[in-house]
């Protein structure tokens, strides 16, 4: 071979306490292999040829030679099937039909798109209507509360209590306190206000 | 190319010779080719299997051949590609029978049990080692070290650079060295 020399070479550098074998194969082939190896391959690969496909069904005798006249006659048959069945259809429809106008076809998008429309238009009036009612409808069951209404500087009501405020001495206030603070309102949050 | 193969290729090109070109093609390369595949896959009726399937493989193929490519290594790819493929899909039927006793068909045991292995001889205990070597450098050693193929020849081959080959070559003979020096 036009390597062996180099490849000898190679393997010394590279593993030089190693004694490698000599390269023959110490597997063994059957006798008489290699000569009829070509024989086998050949005749398989011939073979392989002629035989379209490995399927595991079955053709009726005489199928293919059948086909073709079976295909041309079904054929013709149909032809001359559909052949009358159109002029049968043209002597059935003498006088013109009725003509049926395609407007209200082509209407149906528009007619959708605009009920669409008038849905989102509506929803939104509706909903900020509501949004606006709630908030009266809350305010007078004191829903709000009264933080709410009363802690605004520009209500009447707290500028009128700020006034008040102004008038009661200290004693009166805490004297106020003390009757009627309790727990609840010790536990009273600011969140609540916000 | 070699001036036999392409007589080989003139002979299989032209209608009437195609038999006699074929055959021709088979009897020149059956040897190294069968060599290749055994080493690889170990048992004999494997090999025969797949060297059966390459050489049909190449009688389908050869009509596509270009010629100005290298016939030597191209039946050597197919071979190559056929027994890894032979390997992985022993490697899948192992895993499916996993419950069932599967001793006996890793290559090892394979060559244990040939009537003609004798562990003191060198040449087994090379193939013993050769079989502990990843596929890949398994196949890289064999076809430096056996086949005698040169670099550029085995990158044609495995469609790998030469210096991937030759690290991975470096590597298997290291392997080898040490996997030797321990039996």
């Amino acid at each position: 071979m036009r390597y062996a020399k180099e490849i000898k070479q190679e393997i010394k550098e590279l593993a030089p306490g190693i004694t490698w074998p000599e390269k023959q194969m110490p597997f063994h082939v059957p006798a008489g292999y290699f000569e009829n190896l070509p024989g086998w391959i050949a005749e398989e690969a011939f073979l392989s040829l002629n035989k379209p496909m490995d399927l595991p069904y079955e053709v009726p005798s005489g199928y293919f030679e059948q086909l073709s006249a079976q295909v041309v006659t079904r054929a013709f048959s149909e032809a001359a099937v559909k052949e009358n069945i159109s002029s049968s259809s043209d002597s059935l429809t003498g006088s013109s039909g009725k003509v049926i106008s395609l407007f209200f076809r082509k209407a149906i998008p528009y007619a959708a798109a605009a009920l669409f429309g008038g849905f989102l238009v509506t929803g939104a009036f509706m909903f900020t209507d509501l949004r606006v009612g709630i908030n009266n409808k809350k305010a007078l069951t004191g829903e709000i509360t009264v933080a709410h209404t009363v802690l605004s500087p520009e209500n009447e009501l707290y500028k009128d209590i700020s006034y008040k405020m102004q008038s009661l001495s200290d004693d009166e206030i805490n004297r106020y306190l003390e009757e009627n603070t309790s727990t609840e309102t010790m536990e009273w949050q600011p969140e609540e206000i916000n | 190319m070699h001036p036999e193969d392409s007589l080989l290729l003139q002979w299989y090109h032209a209608p009437a010779s195609r038999e006699k070109g074929f055959t021709a093609l088979v009897s020149k390369y059956q040897q190294p080719l069968y060599w290749h595949v055994r080493r690889m896959v170990i048992n004999h009726a494997d090999a025969d299997d797949v060297l059966q399937n390459v050489f049909l493989k190449v009688w389908k193929g050869l009509a596509n051949f270009r010629e100005e490519s290298n016939l030597y290594t191209w039946l050597y790819r197919i071979a190559t590609n056929e027994s890894l493929s032979f390997l992985e899909r022993e490697k899948r039927r192992e895993l499916v029978n996993i419950d069932e006793e599967v001793v006996g068909t890793s290559a090892q045991h394979q060559m244990k049990a040939d009537p003609h292995f004798d562990e003191k001889k060198l040449e087994w205990k090379l193939q013993l080692a050769i079989q502990q070597l990843p596929e890949k450098q398994r196949v890289v050693f064999n076809l430096r070290y056996f086949d005698e193929m040169s670099y550029r020849e085995m990158s044609e081959v495995l469609q790998t650079s030469e210096g991937a080959l030759k690290a991975s070559y470096h590597h298997a003979i290291k392997k080898l060295e040490e996997m030797l020096r321990e039996s």
